[in-house]
């Protein structure tokens, strides 16, 4: 399944499951951060937690290295998190 | 002859949101008719899906629904009107964003931009090929996806139709909140637009709070609201910085009956203006732009990707914003006061223009009826039939710089291979920097992500005497250090050379 398919599931969620690793978003602009991000066989996408602080997310840090199953929105090259589990 | 004011929106997608309520959206604008023609203007309406609608101006409704032939429908009607204020109603899922590659190099794919809306130049999706606006744009949006009912857009229009110039006295009490980190570069910024900074907020201010304190119905009282904050794509809030801690400075729900009647808003946050369906993203409640406007202010000047600007200084995001705020001190309408502001912010930083100053100008866009004017004083943009002249006047000046802009801004290109800097920068005492000085009096270094963009210069007549000026042959080196590195303070170095020297560099952001 690609990337830009994923859209089209019919609730708008979609069902993922990869790892939790962390690099710069917006070098140099006015949102640059460290950001986790989510590496899936789909493609890596910045990882937010619905209602979560986009910047800085201590949930979201405790899961750097983890695998883990997260059903959420995708827009283009982020995933909002509804739910997430960690795998082992 | 009475300036014409043009509406344009589509009718079966209107039909597809509201449902059997889209009688109430005709009232509304032939209401929005009425009211205008008391001041002096004719304002037409246009449904770029309906034929019948267009008959009149002999232009063609669009063929498909592709973002191409909304901007030839919109560039039509320009030809047939020459309209005074070019008004889109909708958000984009009504009259779509054009989008534009993105010049520089992050995480926007494309950038959703009404620029193209307010240019002569025919479609495309390069920016280079709009960098000479000539007309009058701004959006009335609605909320994105299905609606039950009108009441946004009802809210929006009417408090359009019955602002009332106020006095620009008032217009000078503001509200300011900025990230600490970016707390040098908004004083300037503001300093430069009210003449101090003493009403500037900082999040944090003081302690990183432990939740959001939201701001009193007081504190947001004032006219004028100017944010430097940190912003995310489909999210609710601004956010400030101390370090690493990114508390939020706002939060779309504090907006909710806390705003005066005619605020007008400037936001160099990335994503500040962002339009997004809500339910789609499973948020309560709209974004800060929008929201904005529910809550009765009359215009938001906003982002739609990531922003940039100095932390420091001033430059990008900090002059688009402020030349806006400016300009409506001044009495201009918000239209007009963004398209100065567009046409000063490329007369400042051309005829060379680098990516981010390239993506600075695609990305900013006014929500909110471009006719209206804030605030009056004694030189201002009276809508009346007796000053009609003095319009068409003003509009030819701004249509003339915008024509000397398209003719006089270079052409900025990537290169598909990063040529080495090797010229030098003179200095006053027989001595030079070359590239590696530069680098590490900036704390970069070769190792850092680079590129290089050429700008070729528009055929003027003028090539020699440009040449003279050290304007041919201009190229941009741009080093991004490597994302992987967990360095503190991260920025963009822009290194602009000609043929035989370095002209000189900047460097964006230090966060």
């Amino acid at each position: 399944m690609k990337a830009d398919k994923l859209k089209n599931a019919s609730d708008g969620r979609v069902e993922l499951t990869g790892k939790v690793i962390q690099k710069k978003f917006g070098i140099g602009s006015k949102s640059e951060h460290e950001a986790i991000y989510f590496e899936t066989p789909v493609g890596v996408f910045q990882l937010r937690r619905l209602g979560g602080n986009p910047f800085y997310d201590q949930e979201l840090n405790k899961l750097l290295g983890k695998i883990i199953t997260a059903t959420g929105i995708v827009n283009d090259k982020l995933f909002i998190a509804t739910t997430i589990k960690t795998i082992d | 002859m009475k300036p014409v004011k043009l509406i344009v929106t589509n009718k079966s997608k209107l039909e597809w949101k509201y449902g059997k309520k889209l009688s109430k959206i005709n009232s509304l604008l032939k209401q929005m008719q009425a009211a205008d023609k008391k001041k002096g203007l004719d304002t037409r309406v246009a449904f770029v899906d309906n034929a019948a609608s267009l008959k009149s101006a002999g232009v063609k409704k669009i063929n498909t629904d592709a973002a191409k032939e909304y901007k030839r429908v919109v560039d039509d009607l320009y030809k047939k009107y020459t309209p005074a204020y070019i008004v889109i109603l909708g958000a984009s899922d009504i009259v779509p964003f054009q989008l534009i590659d993105n010049p520089a190099e992050d995480e926007d794919a494309t950038v959703e931009s009404d620029l193209p809306y307010a240019c002569d130049m025919p479609y495309s999706k390069n920016i280079t090929n709009f960098t000479g606006p000539t007309r009058v744009v701004g959006r009335i949006p609605d909320i994105m996806g299905k609606q039950d009912d009108i009441t946004y857009l009802q809210k929006v229009i009417t408090n359009s139709i019955n602002h009332m110039p106020l006095s620009v006295e008032k217009y000078y009490n503001y509200f300011s909140v900025t990230a600490l980190v970016w707390k040098k570069s908004t004083e300037l910024s503001l300093q430069s637009i009210f003449g101090q900074s003493t009403k500037m907020t900082s999040a944090p201010h003081g302690k990183i709070p432990k939740s959001y304190t939201p701001y009193s119905k007081r504190e947001l009282s004032p006219l004028t609201h100017f944010y430097n904050c940190h912003g995310a794509s489909f999210d609710l809030s601004f956010y400030g910085q101390k370090g690493n801690q990114y508390p939020e400075a706002l939060q779309s729900s504090n907006l909710s009956n806390n705003i005066a009647p005619g605020t007008i808003v400037a936001s160099e946050c990335c994503y500040g203006a962002q339009l997004f369906d809500p339910k789609q993203q499973g948020l309560p409640q709209q974004g800060i732009g929008t929201n904005y406007l529910a809550n009765d202010a009359i215009a938001f000047l906003g982002s739609s990707t990531i922003a940039y600007g100095p932390a420091d200084s001033q430059g990008l995001a900090d002059l688009i914003t402020q030349f806006f705020i400016k300009n409506i001190l001044t009495g201009s309408s918000t239209g007009r006061a963004f398209l100065e502001a567009r046409q000063r912010f490329l007369t400042e930083v051309g005829p060379d223009l680098d990516p981010f100053e390239l993506k600075t100008i695609a990305q900013f866009y006014l929500l909110g009826d471009p006719s209206v004017q804030p605030a009056e004083c004694e030189e201002a943009e009276v809508v009346s039939l007796s000053v009609g002249t003095a319009i068409a006047n003003s509009r030819k000046n701004l249509f003339m710089k915008g024509i000397t802009l398209a003719g006089s801004i270079g052409v900025t290109k990537k290169l598909q291979n990063a040529s080495p800097l090797t010229t030098k920068l003179p200095l006053s005492n027989n001595k030079t920097m070359n590239a590696d000085d530069i680098l590490q009096a900036n704390k970069f270094n070769r190792d850092d992500k680079k590129a290089v963009y050429s700008v070729k210069p528009k055929a003027t007549g003028f090539m020699g005497l440009q040449k003279k000026f050290g304007g041919n042959n201009v190229k941009y080196h741009t080093y991004v250090q490597n994302p992987m590195k967990k360095i503190k303070h991260i920025r963009i170095l822009v290194v602009k050379e000609n043929s035989s020297q370095i002209l000189g560099w900047k460097v964006y952001e230090s966060r």
